[in-house]
C-alpha cells in the first residue's frame, strides 16, 4: 500500500484541476454571453482546453501508454 | 485433472483499462454526431429563451461531481475506503442534482422551443436526453460500487470497479463540456 | 437433461413474459395519462427494449455481472454443459464456441434472406405482375437486403471470433462474457427482422431514407430496432478484438509478425467502433420522429439530407467492415495452397488500414443524385477514385502470391481464386459510378446492384466459404469432402456470373434497381429470365453446400492438427483444438508466412519444440 502522503498531494491536486476548470468554464461563459455574435470558434477552443484536464488528470489517459503512473 | 487457472501471463489492469477507454471512445463518437447534427441542422442559431445562467450552474454541478469522483478513486487506490464512501456519496447527490436541474430546462424548453416543432427544440432534447441518459447509468455504476459486495474487494487491494465506473462518469463531464457550449453560448 | 435447462429456451421464454409485461404496463401508463392505451409504435418499441433485458436474464448473460457486483468469485469459464451440444445453445463464453454460433446465425439468416430475394425474382423474371402485389415485393427485396447486411456482419463476427485468438496465440478473448453478450444479442434481432414482415413491412430498401422511413409500416420500426442490436454487437465486438490484438500476443509476435488476417481485423474493429454510432444515431432519429414527432428530417423545421450523410457516413466504411476479414482469408489461404509466402506483406497489412481510412471520406459518392450542395460533389469524385488504390494493392500482391507457385486446387484455393477475379469485377464496376456524369446515368440502375454484389460476393460470399472449407477440419476435426466441395465452387461461380453480369448490361439499357415491373417494350424480359436462373444456381449451389456440411460433419475423415501444411498458429494445435487453445504461451520466432523455405517456423509451442528446433 502506498503512503499517506501521496494521498494527500494526489487529493490537492484535484483542487487545483478543478481550479483551473472552474476559470475554463467561467471565462467560455462571458465569451459565450459577452460576445454576441462569432463567438464560435473561441468555444470551441475553450471547450477542447477544458476536456484535457479532465481526461489527463482525472481519467489518466497517459496510463494506456505508461501503465503505472 | 484440475484446469490451472491463469496460465497465460496477462495484464488484467491493462486489458481491462483499454477495453475501456475503446469503449468510451466509441460513445464518444455518439456525442460527436449528435453535436455535428446541431451545426447541420441549425448553424449557430439559438433561441434567446435558452436559460444560461441554469447552464452554467449545472455544468458547475457536475465539474465538481467530477471532482470528488477523482477523490473517491484516488482514495479506493489507497485503500481508504471510508473516505472512498464519502465522496463517491457526494459525487452522486451532485449528480442528482444536475439532474434536477435538466429536468427544470425541460418544462422551459418544451414551453420555448417544443420538440416537436423548432429544430433547436430536436436538438436540444435530443443532445440532453442523451446526455441525461448517460448520467442516470453512470449513477447507476457509483451505486453499484457502493454496495456492501464491493468493500471486501476493495480491502483486498483490487479497485479496478472503482477505476471503470469513475472513468465513466468523467466521460460523462467531458461530454458535458462539449455540450454546454454548444447548447447554450454559440450564436 | 431437460429442453427448459436449455439457456435459449430459458431465454426466450423469459423475454416474452418480459415483452407482454412491458406492453401492459405502457398501456396502464399512457391510460393513466389520459391517452389511448394502444400505440402500436411506442408500445412495441419499449416491449422490444424490455423484453431483449428479460432475454438476457433468462439466458443467464447477467450471472457473472450480477455475482461481481455482489462480490462473489466470478470465473469467466463456467464447465462446460453436458451433453456437448448443449454449450451451443447455452451463454457459454469460449471464443470457439461463440464462433460457431454467430457462423451458423450467419448461414441461416442467408439462407431466409435467399429465399427471399428468389420470389422477388419469379416476379421479375418477367414484365407485368404476376403474383405478388408492388407493396409486398419492396418489403420482400428491403428485408433481403438488411437481413443479408445482418447476415455479414454476423458472418465476420463468426470468423474473427474462432481464428483470431488462435492466431495470436491467446487463450481466449480478452473479455469472454462481452463477447458472449455480443452473440447472444443477435438472435432477439434476427427474430425483430423477421416480424418485420408479418407486421406490414417496409418499402424503403435497406437503406431506410427518410421521408418514406418515417411514413412507414409498423415493420419499419423492427427494421431499425433489430439493425440496431446488431449495431451494438458489432461495436462491442470490436472493442473486443482490438483489445485482444494489443494486448493478448503470444511472446515474440511483434505487429510485422501478425497474419494478414489479424491486421484485417484491427482495421475493421477500428470501423466498427467509431462509424456504427453514426448510422446508430441515424436510425434512432427516424425512430423518434416516428415515435415522439421530433423534426430532423421534417422539410420545414428539419433537414431531409441528414439522414443520407449520417447513413453513408457509416455505410461506405461498413461496406470495408463487410469485405476486409473476407480479404483477409484470401491472403491467409492463397500462400497456403500456393506454397509461397505472401508477396509484399508490409504493404498488404498497411493496405488494410489505408482502406479503412480512405474509406471514410467517400460517403458523399452514394448523393451525387440527391441534390448535395454543388461544391461537394467534385471532391467526393476525386476520393472515390482514389480509394481503389489500396485495394489494387492487395490484388497485385495476391497474384504475385500465385505468380510460379507450387499451386494445390483444393476447395479453399479455388474460393479463394473466385473470391479475387469477382471482387476485381466490383471494384472495376464501382470506378465508373464514382465519375459523377456517368453516375448520374448508372445511379439505382441494375448497374448498382450488379456493382455490389459483386463486392459482396468477392469480399464476403466466396472468401467465407473459402474460410469454411479451409478451417473446417480444424473446427471440427474432420475433413470436407472435396468432391461435393469443388462441385459447390463450380456452381456458385457459374450461378454467381449468370446471376450478376447481365445485371450490367440490363442496367445500361434502362433496368431501374428496386422495381416490381418494367416496360416490355425495352426488351428486357430475356436478361431478366437469365438473371432469375442465374438466382436459382446459386441457390442450389449453397443446397449442395449444406449437404457437404452436415455429411462432412458425421462422415468425414478424421483432420490431422494440419491438413494444409499450414505455418500460423491454429494449426500448430490439436483439431479441435483444446479447451484453452495452448497449453504455455507459444513463442512466435518468424514470419507468418514463410512457406517454401524448408525451415522456415512461425512460433513454437512447448520448450522443448524450442530446443529441438536450434539443434536441428
Ligand atoms: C470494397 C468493396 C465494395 C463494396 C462492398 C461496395 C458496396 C457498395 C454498395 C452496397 C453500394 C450500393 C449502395 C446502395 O444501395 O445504393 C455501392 C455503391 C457505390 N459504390 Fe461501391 N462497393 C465497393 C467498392 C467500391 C469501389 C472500389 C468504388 C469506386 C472506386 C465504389 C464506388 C461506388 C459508388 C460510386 C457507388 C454509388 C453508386 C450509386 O448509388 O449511384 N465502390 N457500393
Ligand atoms: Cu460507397
Amino acid at each position: 500500500m502506498a503512503r499517506k502522503g501521496d494521498l494527500q498531494r494526489k487529493l490537492r491536486l484535484g483542487y487545483v484541476v478543478f481550479g483551473v476548470l472552474m476559470v475554463i468554464e467561467i471565462v467560455e461563459y462571458v465569451v459565450g454571453t459577452g460576445l454576441r455574435s462569432g463567438n464560435w470558434p473561441y468555444l470551441g477552443i475553450l471547450a477542447i482546453v477544458g476536456a484535457w484536464p479532465i481526461l489527463r488528470y482525472f481519467m489518466h489517459i497517459q496510463q494506456l501508454r505508461k501503465p503505472k503512473e | 485433472m484440475a484446469i490451472p487457472q491463469d496460465r497465460h501471463v496477462e495484464d488484467r489492469p491493462a486489458i481491462n483499462r483499454l477495453g475501456l477507454w475503446l469503449f468510451i471512445l466509441s460513445d464518444g463518437f455518439l456525442f460527436v454526431v449528435l453535436l455535428t447534427t446541431r451545426f447541420y441542422m441549425q448553424g449557430v442559431q439559438r433561441p434567446a429563451e435558452v436559460n444560461q445562467p441554469l447552464g452554467l450552474a449545472i455544468s458547475i454541478v457536475l465539474l465538481l461531481s467530477s471532482l470528488f469522483a477523482y477523490r473517491g478513486e484516488t482514495a479506493a487506490a489507497y485503500g481508504d475506503v471510508k473516505r472512498f464512501r464519502r465522496n463517491i456519496l457526494v459525487t452522486i447527490g451532485l449528480g442528482a442534482l444536475f439532474l434536477a436541474g435538466v429536468v427544470i430546462e425541460w418544462a422551459e424548453g418544451f414551453h420555448f422551443f417544443p420538440p416537436q416543432s423548432t429544430a433547436y427544440g430536436t436538438v436540444f432534447f435530443t443532445l440532453t436526453g442523451f446526455h441525461a441518459f448517460h448520467v442516470v447509468t453512470g449513477l447507476l455504476a457509483l451505486v453499484i460500487i457502493l454496495l456492501p459486495g464491493q468493500q471486501k474487494r476493495l480491502q483486498s487491494g483490487n479497485h479496478w470497479g472503482v477505476e471503470a465506473m469513475v472513468k465513466y462518469w468523467h466521460f460523462v463531464d467531458v461530454a458535458w463540456v462539449f455540450i454546454f457550449p454548444t447548447l447554450y453560448l454559440v450564436s | 437433461m431437460s429442453i427448459v435447462s436449455l439457456g435459449i429456451v430459458r431465454g426466450l421464454m423469459s423475454g416474452a413474459l418480459g415483452a407482454g409485461l412491458a406492453t401492459g404496463l405502457t398501456m396502464l401508463a399512457r391510460s393513466a395519462l389520459g391517452a389511448p392505451a394502444w400505440d402500436a409504435g411506442q408500445v412495441t418499441t419499449i416491449a422490444v427494449f424490455v423484453g431483449v433485458f428479460f432475454y438476457l436474464g433468462g439466458l443467464g448473460a447477467f450471472n457473472y455481472w450480477l455475482r461481481w457486483i455482489a462480490g462473489r468469485p466470478d470465473p469467466e469459464h463456467a464447465s462446460p454443459p453436458r451433453p456437448h451440444w448443449a454449450r451451443y445453445f447455452s451463454f457459454d463464453t469460449n471464443h470457439k464456441t461463440i464462433g460457431v454460433q454467430y457462423m451458423v446465425t450467419s448461414l441461416l439468416v442467408i439462407i431466409i434472406a435467399g429465399i427471399l430475394q428468389l420470389i422477388d425474382r419469379l416476379e421479375t423474371a418477367q414484365p407485368g405482375m404476376q403474383f405478388l402485389s408492388t407493396n409486398t415485393y419492396n418489403t420482400l427485396m428491403s428485408v433481403h437486403g438488411i437481413s443479408m447486411l445482418a447476415a455479414v456482419l454476423i458472418g465476420i463476427a463468426g470468423m474473427m471470433n474462432y481464428v483470431l485468438p488462435l492466431m495470436v496465440g491467446a487463450k481466449d478473448m480478452a473479455f469472454p462474457r462481452l463477447n458472449a453478450l455480443s452473440y447472444w444479442i443477435v438472435p432477439p434481432a434476427v427474430i425483430l427482422l423477421l416480424v418485420s414482415l408479418p407486421t406490414g413491412g417496409f418499402d424503403t430498401g435497406w437503406t431506410g431514407y427518410p421521408p418514406l422511413s418515417v411514413k412507414a409500416p409498423l415493420g419499419m420500426q423492427f427494421m431499425i430496432l433489430a439493425f440496431y442490436i446488431v449495431g451494438w454487437s458489432s461495436i462491442l465486438g470490436g472493442v473486443n478484438f482490438l483489445t485482444t490484438i494489443f494486448k493478448m500476443r503470444a511472446p515474440g509476435m511483434s505487429l510485422f509478425r501478425m497474419p494478414i488476417f489479424v491486421w484485417a481485423v484491427v482495421a475493421t474493429s477500428v470501423l466498427q467502433i467509431i462509424f456504427t454510432q453514426f448510422v446508430g444515431i441515424a436510425f434512432l432519429m427516424v425512430l423518434l420522429q416516428r415515435l415522439l414527432g421530433l423534426t430532423y428530417f421534417d422539410p420545414n423545421t428539419g433537414k431531409v439530407l441528414l439522414f443520407q450523410h449520417l447513413f453513408w457516413f457509416y455505410s461506405h466504411p461498413a461496406v470495408y467492415i463487410f469485405v476486409l476479414p473476407g480479404l483477409g482469408v484470401i491472403s491467409e489461404v492463397l500462400p497456403v495452397f500456393s506454397r509461397k509466402p505472401l508477396f509484399g506483406y508490409k504493404a498488404v497489412a498497411i493496405s488494410s488500414l489505408g482502406i479503412a481510412g480512405g474509406g471514410a471520406l467517400v460517403w458523399g459518392h452514394h448523393m451525387f443524385a440527391a441534390g448535395v450542395e454543388s461544391w461537394l460533389v467534385v471532391p467526393f469524385m476525386f476520393t472515390t477514385s482514389l480509394v481503389a488504390v489500396p485495394t489494387g494493392v492487395k490484388i497485385f500482391s495476391w497474384l504475385a502470391t500465385m505468380w510460379m507457385g507450387k499451386i494445390w486446387l483444393q476447395t479453399p484455393m479455388l474460393f479463394a481464386i473466385s473470391a479475387i477475379a469477382v471482387f476485381l469485377i466490383g471494384g472495376i464496376t464501382g470506378v465508373p459510378q464514382g465519375i459523377v456524369p456517368v453516375d448520374l446515368y448508372l445511379t439505382d440502375t441494375y448497374w448498382i446492384v450488379g456493382h455490389f454484389h459483386a463486392t459482396l460476393f468477392g469480399g464476403f460470399v466466396f472468401p467465407a466459404m473459402a474460410a469454411i472449407y479451409f478451417w473446417f477440419p480444424k473446427v471440427t476435426g474432420r475433413l470436407m469432402g472435396e468432391r461435393l466441395g469443388k462441385l459447390h465452387w463450380g456452381l456458385m461461380t457459374a450461378g454467381f456470373l449468370t446471376t450478376y453480369m447481365p445485371m450490367f448490361w440490363l442496367g445500361l439499357n434502362g433496368m431501374r434497381r428496386r422495381v416490381a415491373d418494367y416496360d416490355p417494350a425495352m426488351g428486357l424480359g430475356p436478361g431478366n429470365v437469365v438473371v432469375t436462373v442465374g438466382g436459382f444456381l446459386i441457390a442450389l449451389s449453397m443446397l449442395l453446400f449444406f449437404i457437404n456440411l452436415t455429411v462432412s460433419l458425421r462422415r468425414g475423415a478424421p483432420a490431422p492438427a494440419n491438413p494444409w501444411g499450414a505455418h500460423t498458429l491454429e494449426w500448430q494445435v490439436s483439431s479441435p483444438p483444446p479447451e484453452e487453445n495452448f497449453a504455455a504461451p507459444p513463442k512466435v520466432v518468424g514470419p507468418p508466412y514463410g512457406y517454401g523455405a524448408p525451415t522456415a517456423v512461425h512460433a513454437v509451442l512447448s520448450p522443448e519444440d524450442d530446443a529441438g528446433r536450434k539443434q536441428g
